[in-house]
């Protein structure tokens, strides 16, 4: 049980003593080895002199011609010779003193040996001609002629297995040599000698290696594993602890190493965490905050614009619309129309040089300002002027705003209107095209104090249709980073200049949307539309 | 996009700017000509390769002129025909000083 998902396929512990095992068992096969190799060299060092010294102390009491005279008589003149038995009884003694396997007197010939004595045998051996054993014959004449290293012959007997020989030669009077005393043991007790030291060896390295691995694993496991262990299932439940303040890591391994800077590394972790969360949990919310209170300051904005449509149910002589794309949650266009008396229809709209927050504040003010100074009556020049100079009074930030402020006469359809800096209105005479009005434009308001404003007239025909806008409709960007420019403007409008007001609109809206494409849009995008009936 | 090039000799700074004066690089401009003017009497413009400026473009260019009118002037030198059109629509061309 860790929390993490991840199944353990081998556990630490398990790795610890697997290694253990394996490096005991190459352990134990390099100890045997070597301790056999040098217990082998030991004995046979041994069974070297004692086998050398055993031969050359039979040979050096042996007459060379006694052994001649017994090889020319031959075994029928023997019989019960008392220098036969003698030599026998040497040769008896001797093995049985020594703890030989066979030790027996013989001359070396081409192809065979032929036996003088032997020490368990009688006379009958003598002239018996015996094979040689792998490499005796080469190894036989050595040691009769004295010539290579005197070293044992050691070869494989079929009854006694392993068997090493040491010879010596029996010299004549003329000191030639005439014979070899044989003296043959067997390997077998140095065999055994060797299996019971490699299970001994074993043993003691596994009892060793038991004892070291228990005491090893303990250690591993209390200042490794169970450390371990214990981080993986806090680090599993830290999401769920997170949430309560008081369940935060504290480090209790005080292994002094690495798994305790681990620990300690994790119980930091754990603090900045929560550091993190709070400061993030802070942030959230206050975004959260902001974006509602951004929300309810969109919705206040659009609200404080005229938005139901048709806005004048009783008035039959005109038909008005008008909408508002704000390109971030709130914008700094805006709209408007009010009636100010029964026969004087005020229309705005109006641009603030900035987008967001500080350009929703500043088109409020504008907003108002230009309502109330409309209400008031006089020319609309007269009316700019006012505005401008009320808004220049508190501008603080260099913001302006362009703005189209005109007034219709419903009666007669005459507007009046006056242009700070806005784009260029564009009207429909009955029965044709949209076209621009190239209106005398004065500064934009709030740049600068006191400047003057000129009021020009034109008239609405009945079934005239006048469309203002804002710089969001020519300024629409594709992703070639074209404009949708004037010329598109007319081109959009005069795809069906005789729709009534929303349907004009709406073809603008089409028209822009299919010309930006996927491309974002930067600016506020504000229409508004009247016909005169 | 927008390249902002300054060149300041004496108490004369030059700022020649090149690609569109919108709103997302009117404000890199505005810190950059604020953190500028200091001692400086005379501000050109050079805008002969300003394809575009929008209302937050203007924006900048009336803080700087306000800003020069209490200690120089400024100028603002070969605007382009589209550029030029929009300083007489928004009635910038009766408060700046525009050299062809």
């Amino acid at each position: 049980m860790n929390n993490t998902g991840f199944e353990i396929k081998i556990s630490l512990g398990k790795k610890f003593l697997l290694s253990l095992l394996i490096s005991t068992i190459i352990l134990s096969v390099i100890i045997c080895t070597v301790v056999s190799l040098i217990f082998r060299k030991r004995i046979m060092e041994r069974y070297e002199y004692v086998g050398f010294s055993v031969s050359d102390y039979v040979a050096s009491m042996m007459n060379g011609s006694i052994v001649e005279h017994f090889k020319e008589e031959g075994m029928a003149e023997i019989g019960d010779d008392a220098v036969y038995a003698t030599v026998k009884d040497i040769l008896y003694n001797a093995a049985n003193e020594f703890d030989l396997l066979y030790m027996y007197i013989a001359v070396p010939e081409e192809g065979h040996l032929y036996y003088l004595w032997e020490a368990n045998s009688g006379s009958e051996i003598l002239g018996f001609e015996d094979a040689y054993s792998p490499g005796g014959e080469e190894w036989s004449f050595q040691m009769l002629n004295n010539e290579g290293e005197r070293a044992l012959h050691t070869f494989n007997d079929p009854t006694y297995g392993a068997v090493c020989t040491a010879a010596s030669p029996i010299y004549n009077e003329d000191g030639k040599p005439v014979a070899l005393v044989y003296a043959d043991f067997s390997l077998a007790d140095m065999v055994t000698g060797i299996i019971n030291m490699i299970i001994g060896t074993i043993l003691f390295i596994m009892i060793l290696m038991a004892i070291y691995t228990a005491f090893f694993y303990y250690n591993a496991k209390k200042s490794i594993v169970d450390p371990i262990k214990e981080l993986t299932v806090s680090a599993g439940e830290l999401t769920q602890r997170l949430d309560d303040d008081s369940a935060a890591f504290v480090s209790s391994i005080n292994t002094g190493d690495e798994i305790e800077a681990l620990s300690h590394a994790f119980e930091n972790m754990d603090a900045e965490l929560r550091k993190y969360i709070s400061e993030n949990s802070r942030i959230v919310a206050e975004k959260e905050r902001i974006g509602t209170e951004l929300n309810l300051a969109a919705s206040i904005q659009s609200s404080s614009l005229p938005s139901v449509f048709p806005p004048f149910p009783d008035r039959k002589e005109f038909d008005i619309y008008a909408t508002m794309d704000p390109a971030k949650e709130v914008g700094g266009d805006f709209y408007d129309f009010f009636l100010i008396d029964d026969d004087h229809l005020g229309l705005v709209i109006a641009d603030v040089s900035d987008k967001g927050i500080p350009a929703s504040l500043f088109m409020m003010v504008s907003k108002t300002l230009i309502n109330s100074n409309t209400m008031m009556g006089g020319p609309t020049n007269e009316v700019m002027q006012r505005v401008n100079n009320r808004i220049c009074e508190t501008n603080t930030n260099d913001m302006f705003v362009t703005v189209w402020l005109g007034v219709l006469e419903i009666s007669t359809g005459i507007i009046h209107a006056t242009n700070a800096g806005h784009e260029y209105p564009c009207i429909k005479h009955p029965g044709g095209q949209f076209e621009y009005i190239k209106d005398p434009h004065g500064l934009v308001v709030g740049a600068m104090e006191g400047v003057p404003y000129t009021e020009y007239d034109f008239k609405l025909e009945h079934g005239s249709t006048l469309y203002v806008y804002t710089d969001g409709v020519p300024d629409a960007t594709n992703m070639n980073n074209e404009r949708f420019g004037e010329d598109r403007i007319i081109g959009a409008l005069n795809k069906e200049p005789e729709a009534d007001v929303t349907k004009l609109l709406n073809n603008m809206r089409i028209s822009i949307e299919e010309f930006v494409q996927e491309a974002p849009q930067f600016d506020d995008t504000t229409m508004l539309a009247i016909h005169y009936f | 996009m927008l390249d902002i090039n300054k060149v300041v000799d004496g108490d004369k700074l030059t700022i020649v700017l090149n690609g569109r004066l919108d709103t997302t690089t009117a404000p890199e401009l505005e810190s950059q000509v604020n953190a500028s003017l200091s001692g400086i009497t005379s501000l050109i413009f050079d805008i002969s390769d300003m394809e575009y400026i929008s209302s937050a473009g203007l924006r900048v260019l009336l803080s700087s002129q306000k800003a020069m009118n209490k200690q120089g002037s400024m100028k603002v030198c070969h605007p382009t025909d589209d550029v030029k059109e929009i300083f007489d629509v928004t009635g910038f061309s009766d408060i700046l000083t525009i050299e062809d």
